[in-house]
């Protein structure tokens, strides 16, 4: 019992030795460096709003250029089916 | 008036959680080599002793204006401290499922050059044969922590503190006498 006393004071000792001598003004800066490299709750949530903002455009845009292209497709497929239509009341 | 201890740690931690660099600085010197000592037996490693500490530390720092109650000041610095140093453990048992050679590198216990006294060194051997959850009870107590604080940092009864903490020292005790024996 008294050996593991010695031994659970040796390990403490021992702990402490393998501290740097400035080792809370170490702590102390990198603390205050991951405090300024550290994203904030509000830099996640603008992220994440501007990625929505972003994607929400992109999908709108196909959107509305995939309607147009179909638009101008069905347009000039009834343009010809009326010109057809026409040639053939003439010619009757 | 004189201060108590606890009265001039409140007044302390207060300080610190007001932003106060100094205390913050206070408080981690005043700490550091009892944390340093927990982590030791925890990870079993003294190369790993500085590092872990550190970021216990900074943990502190960033996390102790949210501390409610700050008389308990040191049972919330030892759940830190245990909550790091299980991480630590969880992650190196992930990395060794994808990198296997990494427990040979993880079982070269100690940095060359360090020597180690018998009753140290058989200590250490049987706090390797323990679960980590039972090293950070035996050295929650080796820290001066009751049975109900470490309760309330293990989030169970103070009955099943004081039963895996029998079966944890009796363990302990067996691995370090035949170790010591040897």
């Amino acid at each position: 019992m008294k050996t593991e006393l010695i031994a659970w004071n040796q390990l403490r000792n021992k702990a402490a030795a393998q501290l740097h001598p400035q080792f809370a003004q170490r702590v102390m800066r990198a603390a205050r460096m991951s405090a300024e490299v550290a994203p904030s709750l509000l830099s996640y949530v603008s992220l994440s709003a501007a990625t929505l903002v972003v994607c929400f455009s992109a999908l709108t845009y196909v959107h509305n250029v995939s309607i147009a292209q179909d638009d101008m497709r069905q347009s000039s497929d009834w343009q010809q089916v009326l010109s057809v239509d026409e040639e053939s009341s003439i010619l009757q | 008036m004189d201060k108590s201890p606890t009265t001039e740690l409140v007044d302390l931690v207060r300080r610190a959680q007001r932003g106060e660099e100094a205390a913050q600085h206070d408080l981690i010197v005043s700490y550091q080599n009892r944390v340093a000592g927990f982590v030791y037996a925890m990870m079993n490693r003294s190369d790993a002793v500085e590092d872990i500490s550190q970021q216990v530390f900074i943990k502190m720092v960033r996390a102790i204006h949210g501390l409610q109650a700050p008389a308990q000041f040191e049972s919330w610095l030892f759940r830190l401290a245990r909550n790091t140093c299980i991480d630590h453990l969880r992650r190196q048992k992930l990395r060794r499922i994808f990198l296997p050679f990494e427990a040979e590198h993880e079982s070269v216990a100690e940095p060359a050059g360090a020597v180690d006294t018998e009753e140290l060194d058989a200590l250490r051997h049987a706090l390797g044969q323990l679960r980590p959850q039972d090293r950070a009870l035996i050295a929650l107590v080796q820290e001066g922590r009751s049975h109900s604080e470490i309760a309330e940092t293990l989030k169970t009864s103070v009955a099943a503190v004081k039963a895996r903490l029998h079966r944890a020292r009796e363990h302990l005790r067996k691995h370090y006498n035949s170790d010591h024996e040897n």
